[in-house]
């Protein structure tokens, strides 16, 4: 999903570094003193689970954890996914340094949507419906980010479909593995810790 | 459900767990010669093979487009330098793409293609050769300068597919360690900003 550096135009990535500078601000703003911890164990978690393969045939895919970070942290998805992909840019070399902000888009806005969407359904007192909002957010993130990244590719001239199946069909298991464990973790915190779900504004 | 999500829960975190460090992501394009023909191949960090990725041949200097094409469903191709490049013995800059936003590149340097040795070279091979190994040059000469060229670049192909694997940017856990030294500064200093801000109000 990280796209490389110097396949995308100039505009496209100005236009990426100033959409996520734009969402990292007001990520950073409506961001409570209490919730920083919380932003930042997401940030880590998101930076940490690129390593995290799920081995796929000859091929092995990583996770990517965007449903779980958009519904934790709402807004601050943003601030939190920059710096995580700052990170794996300089320390592991994926996309890079002039992508930074296409990337970030590709990666936090579905897991704004993914808040957006997917908090009102977990907060439900019907299990079905938590469960399913929370399988719903975790998965749709990816497969939003996969058309998303096909979208940014297409803008830069290549063919949209070809790229966008290639990414969806090799994310479909990661985003059913990260349905899943969206929903072992929502379901957790239902059980340990329902405050977190509930306290964060909309 | 909450039960099953509960006895689920062991396994995911056994998943976050897997302790195999490898690469996601990056691809890698290797090229090497065969006589007058550049062979390259490109495979993604996994293994798989860049199905369908276009290449180009650039001019390394100016970055003028020499070639360009397809890869096959083995992730390889193969070009012949253009006479131009070979006249002006320009270096060549592959590059391949895959359709996915994966790019990676080789140089082939103009000595690496050229079936001649370049003037430079044989000077400086000569002058050593001067006064004391006269037996060598004279087996070079025996097997022909241009088979050995070949024989020695047939014999390094192996060596230097194996180099561009090394290449290939590893994860350390240093690296992720550093990372998450990095995220947990950052957040403390915002925590830090925040904290000032509420105690100045």
């Amino acid at each position: 999903m990280h796209i490389a550096e110097g396949i995308l135009p100039l505009p496209l990535l100005g236009a990426g570094a100033g959409l996520s500078l734009l969402g990292a601000a007001i990520g950073l703003k409506r961001t409570q003193q209490e919730e920083i911890p919380l932003v930042g164990v997401m940030a880590a978690a998101f930076f940490v689970a690129s390593l995290v393969h799920v081995p796929l045939g000859p091929a092995s895919i990583h996770l990517l954890l965007l449903g779980l970070v958009g519904l934790l942290t709402g807004w601050a998805c943003f601030p939190a996914i920059l710096i995580a992909l700052l990170l794996q840019a300089l320390f592991f070399q994926y996309g890079g340094l002039t992508v930074l902000g296409v990337n970030t888009c590709i990666m936090a806005l579905p897991a704004l949507l993914a808040h957006l969407f997917g908090t009102p359904l977990i907060r439900s007192s019907r299990r079905w419906i938590t469960v399913s909002g929370a399988f719903i957010a975790g998965a749709g993130a990816i497969l939003a980010a996969g058309v998303l990244a096909a979208t940014a590719l297409a803008l830069a001239g290549k063919a949209f479909f070809p790229a966008a199946q290639t990414i969806l069909v090799a994310h479909i298991p990661v985003a059913v593995i990260e349905g899943m464990i969206t929903v072992a973790v929502v379901g957790f915190m239902h059980k340990v810790k329902p405050e977190m779900l509930a306290s964060r504004k909309q | 459900m909450v039960r099953r999500i509960q006895k689920l829960t062991p396994f995911l975190g056994l998943l976050l767990l897997w302790p195999s460090v490898c690469l996601g992501h990056g691809m890698n394009l290797f090229c090497w010669t065969d006589q007058d023909t550049v062979k390259c191949e490109s495979r993604f960090s996994g293994g798989r093979a860049v199905h369908n990725g276009s290449w180009r041949v650039l001019d390394a200097t100016s970055g003028d487009r020499l070639l360009s094409g397809a890869t096959d469903s083995e992730g390889r191709f193969s070009f012949s330098p253009p006479q131009e490049a070979e006249e002006k013995r320009l270096d060549l800059k592959v590059v391949c793409e895959a359709d996915t936003g994966h790019r990676d590149s080789w140089m082939v340097r103009a000595a690496d293609y050229l079936s001649d040795v370049s003037g430079h070279k044989e000077n400086t091979g000569s002058e050593a050769n001067g006064d004391e190994a006269t037996e060598p040059s004279e087996s070079v000469e025996a097997i022909g300068e241009e088979k050995l060229r070949r024989i020695v670049n047939e014999e390094l192909a192996p060596l230097r597919k194996e180099l561009a694997r090394l290449r290939e940017p590893g994860v350390t856990l240093r690296d992720a360690l550093g990372g998450l030294g990095y995220i947990l500064g950052l957040v403390g200093i915002w925590a830090f900003a925040a904290s000032r801000r509420e105690s100045r109000q």
